[in-house]
């Protein structure tokens, strides 16, 4: 089989990691277009390289941070008008309930700190504080003491949560 | 909410999946990166093989002119700024996306510092560099135009500016006020495009690193 099937495969067994991840941090749709394919085009680049000694969707993690906390932009009022554009739009539809609550969680996790957000995300995927400290290169017992301060953060950011 | 049910609603999120088809994935992948390091390595290789090649005129000029001082003086300069252009091309090459988050952010950070401080040095060198040329053409040509080791006779015609400063104190004096604020307009400069990134990178090392043993 082609290496670019092959890819493509890996790419449809990983776009819920990498979808989410570009999401949190753009602040925009033509930003998360851009962050996505950036994404995308790294692990490409590194696809050959990647011999298994990590799981896949640590080594997706970990390229798809590196490219959204590398290339951040700084776009605070575009932030503020799209996400609660988003967010009314859903409330005013009176849309299932759920998505309105995940559009809550989203405007919630972008007011986080860039990296408090990287840890954040790697919880709510329900990563061990052992993987997200190798992920992220930081020691076990840091990334306890940061999950729980960045937790308490969050519910407080996530309005009626 | 507690945090199993935060987990849940996340993880319950198909809203944000973005669906690639076939097209898609080629057009991507047959895009160039728009990464900061990608930019940073077309830069640095752009310049590392100008400055081969700028070497190699210079020092075949000054040997052709049997500038031998000069040339003894540029071919050691010229040799290590070519070692220190492969050296830092070599390290942004080295740089992997894959490594984890904390080492790829200080890769880059150091990179990215390396990259901004190679331009305040080659504009240390480059705008005195300048300010002598124009020195030795204006000071030879004023008082000796036999004498300068640059300025060729056949380069001099009667209509040749010259410096006709009178006083040697106000002409450096104001050469020394335009270096400074030449350097600190380019330093802005650099700063304005590189250096809020440097700054960003390192906050976000420093945060992570909080509370590491």
């Amino acid at each position: 089989m082609p290496q670019q099937k092959i890819f493509k495969l890996f790419i449809d067994q990983h776009t819920s990691i990498i979808s989410k991840i570009c999401r949190a941090y753009s602040n925009d749709d033509q930003e998360f277009e851009d962050y996505f394919q950036e994404v995308t085009l790294q692990l490409w680049k590194s696809f050959n390289t990647f011999r298994g000694e990590s799981k896949a969707s640590t080594w997706v993690y970990r390229i798809a941070l590196n490219v959204c906390l590398s290339q951040i932009r700084k776009r605070k009022k575009r932030i503020k008008t799209t996400v609660l554009e988003h967010t009314q739009i859903k409330d005013e539809g009176n849309n299932n309930e759920r998505e309105v609550q995940i559009a809550n969680l989203y405007v919630a996790i972008k007011k986080i700190k860039e990296t408090d957000r990287a840890l954040i995300l790697l919880y709510l995927e329900d990563k061990s504080y052992k993987e997200i400290a190798e992920i992220m290169g930081l020691t076990v017992s840091n990334v306890g003491a940061k999950i729980n301060r960045i937790k308490t953060q969050l519910k407080k950011l996530i309005p009626y949560g | 909410m507690d945090d199993n049910e935060l987990k849940a609603l996340w993880q319950s999120d198909e809203t944000s999946t973005k669906q690639v088809n076939d097209n898609e994935l080629e057009r991507m992948l047959e895009n160039k990166s728009a990464g900061i390091l990608e930019k940073i390595q077309k830069i640095v290789k752009i310049e590392h093989y100008s400055n081969i090649v700028a070497a190699v005129v210079l020092i075949a000029y000054l040997l052709y002119q049997q500038i031998w001082l000069y040339a003894a003086i540029a071919t050691p300069i010229m040799l290590l700024v070519i070692f220190y252009y492969k050296n830092l091309y070599n390290k942004v090459l080295n740089i992997s996306y894959a490594d984890n988050v904390l080492e790829h952010l200080k890769m880059c950070y150091s990179t990215l510092k390396d990259f901004k401080k190679r331009y305040i040095i080659g504009l240390c060198i480059v705008v005195p560099f300048s300010y002598y040329l124009g020195y030795e053409i204006g000071f030879f040509i004023t008082q000796d135009p036999t004498s300068s080791p640059i300025v060729q006779n056949d380069t001099i015609s009667d209509n040749t500016p010259i410096i006709t400063s009178e006083s040697p104190v106000n002409f450096i004096i104001t050469n020394l006020i335009t270096f400074a604020i030449s350097i600190v307009i380019i330093y802005f400069i650099f700063d304005l495009l590189y250096g809020k990134k440097i700054r960003a990178i390192k906050k976000m090392i420093d945060t992570l690193q909080e509370n590491e043993e």
